[in-house]
């Protein structure tokens, strides 16, 4: 039974080497949609990226996440990967995550396109024997050939994403966190692409989604909640978010 | 189509961090990842793979520069150490071979044990991959150059052939004390080096000066008994050298040796697993 649960969830990245100037706090405060304060009880500049977020996603649930840049949605879903430790709260996850942001990392330049297949797919969380299997699969979807036997330093940047594209994509997981659609590419790759990952929403159990573009939110959640500053300013129904967001954007 | 049959329940699951409704402790981690061996010894070997490629001698290319060191450090020290020490010149080479490859292990993972976070901080940042996969498979790779490495040291007694007891055998448990060492010292330096850039430098500079100060290229009986003789007694190095040293001349190697060498293993692994634990979930941050 999939489930995602955040209680109190809150995230102070420190920055060191920061001077807290009044002025400069003031202005950067201005020029970035964060929170830039004291951590409590020390002199130490910190980001609050995030502060006491309560979130609890169960099957079926699509949530989109809403808010301008630097509101913190990025952190949210490094969060709920796992890859940030929050630095107060809970986070309960049942069910097999996958990140889909940064794509890019794991690979080795010298390596050839098969390699790094079972190379970031170790990273993934599968075996050796299971990557070899699937290798024909990602091999035919990526389209790259005979490239794949050349070291991917040889790979135009439109290769490079087809290849990160299909390992990433090549299977199907309980809790999609997404940062942005990441299909892109040329006119071929980019029909196959779009479907992959539709087919991989459809199948996962929670789907978690930031995005700036309001006809992808509104076809593919059925959820939103609105970040402004690291805090949630709204949850509901992801028309009625949008709507509360472009409001706010325009007063 | 992406497949539908998801991997099986155990191998994606172990490694992907999975929290149900208590965290796991650094020690479970630990123990996870030991048991996903295949996954950072074939990172390893493939980081061995790639390493080599594009390279005209190959793995070669390690031993040989190595092999021209023994030779000739061995033979010009061993004029000058041979004799005093009751080694003779092929005693010394044998001593300082055997050394000095250890030594190369020690000093190249703890080298790059203080950025192994900061060389994946892309990774790190990018899926939740445990962090001490990245030290399991640094270490995996240096072991394998380590034993690039010891060839010359075998090659040499194909050579010289001095005696050899049943006593080489305890070769390994010495080695194993050596990993666990370094492991524990890895985990305590790659730690503090994320949060405290300059430790680099500081263990880059150090070892140069160990280097010196241990027997290596010195054999320890030149300082036995005089007021320098604390580099020895007191030195961690020297006796985690010496457990694995002693059994590959033939020589034997003292209780006293063995319980400081133990020590040192003990504490390292007590101080870097503490340390990991209380900090392993800030590193992100630090990057």
């Amino acid at each position: 039974m999939t489930r995602l649960t955040l209680e109190n969830i809150s995230v102070e990245f420190p920055l060191y080497q920061q001077r807290a100037h009044s002025l400069k706090h003031a202005l950067v405060r201005a020029a970035v949609g964060s929170s830039i304060g004291k951590a409590a009880g020390s002199n130490q500049l910190v980001v609050k990226a995030l502060q006491t977020i309560n979130l609890d996603l169960r099957e079926g649930d699509r949530l989109a996440l809403v808010g301008p840049n630097g509101s913190g949605k990025s952190t949210l879903l490094r969060v709920m990967a796992g890859i940030y430790h929050p630095t107060q709260g809970t986070l309960q996850c049942l069910g097999r995550r996958m990140p889909l942001f940064d794509i890019h990392s794991g690979f080795d330049d010298e390596a050839t396109g098969f390699e790094n297949i079972v190379l970031r797919g170790l990273m993934m969380g599968f075996t050796r024997a299971e990557m070899e299997c699937r290798m024909e699969d990602i091999a035919a979807f990526s389209g790259l050939g005979d490239f794949l036997s050349l070291p991917v330093r040889t790979y135009s940047s439109g290769m490079m994403f087809r290849i990160l594209f299909s390992i990433s994509t090549s299977s199907s997981a309980d809790i999609i966190l997404m940062d942005e659609w990441i299909a892109t590419g040329d006119k071929d790759f980019i029909a196959s692409a779009n479907k992959r990952l539709h087919d991989l929403v459809d199948e996962s159990r929670i789907l978690v989604f930031a995005c700036h573009d309001f006809e992808l939110l509104r076809k593919l959640c059925n959820r939103a909640i609105l970040l402004e500053r690291g805090t949630v300013k709204m949850a509901g129904s992801v028309d009625e978010v949008l709507e509360s967001y472009v409001q706010a954007q325009t007063t | 189509m992406p497949e539908t049959a998801a991997p099986s329940q155990n191998s994606a699951d172990t490694v992907v961090e999975k929290q149900v409704e208590r965290p796991s402790s650094a020690l479970d981690e630990l123990i996870n990842l030991i048991r996903r061996y295949d996954l950072w010894m074939t990172l390893a070997w493939s980081d061995t793979k790639l390493r080599y490629r594009r390279t005209v001698l190959g793995p070669f290319w390690v031993t040989i520069t190595t092999g021209v060191l023994v030779l000739s450090v061995g033979l010009v020290y061993g004029k000058i150490f041979g004799s005093p020490s009751g080694m003779g010149a092929a005693g010394y080479m044998a001593y300082f071979a055997t050394g000095i490859v250890l030594w190369s292990f020690i000093s190249a993972t703890l080298n790059e044990g203080c950025s192994v976070f900061i060389e994946n901080s892309g990774l790190i940042k990018a899926l939740p991959v445990p962090l001490l996969l990245h030290v399991l498979r640094m270490m995996a790779r240096n072991i394998v150059l380590f034993a690039h490495n010891a060839v010359i040291v075998v090659l040499l007694w194909l050579f010289i052939q001095w005696p050899v007891g049943w006593s080489i055998a305890l070769v390994l448990p010495g080695f194993l004390l050596i990993v666990l060492t370094l492991f524990g010292a890895i985990l305590t330096l790659g730690v503090l080096t994320t949060r405290f850039r300059d430790i680099q430098q500081l263990v880059a500079t150090l070892l140069q000066l160990l280097f010196l100060l241990t027997p290596i290229l010195w054999p320890a009986s030149s300082i036995r008994g005089t007021q320098a003789a604390f580099l020895v007694d007191f030195n961690p190095l020297y006796y985690l050298l010496e457990v694995v040293r002693g059994p590959v001349l033939g020589q034997a190697v003292e209780p006293r040796v063995w319980i400081a060498a133990v020590a040192t293993t003990a504490v390292s692994l007590v101080v870097g697993m503490g340390i990991y634990g209380r900090f392993r979930h800030r590193v992100a941050y630090w990057l």
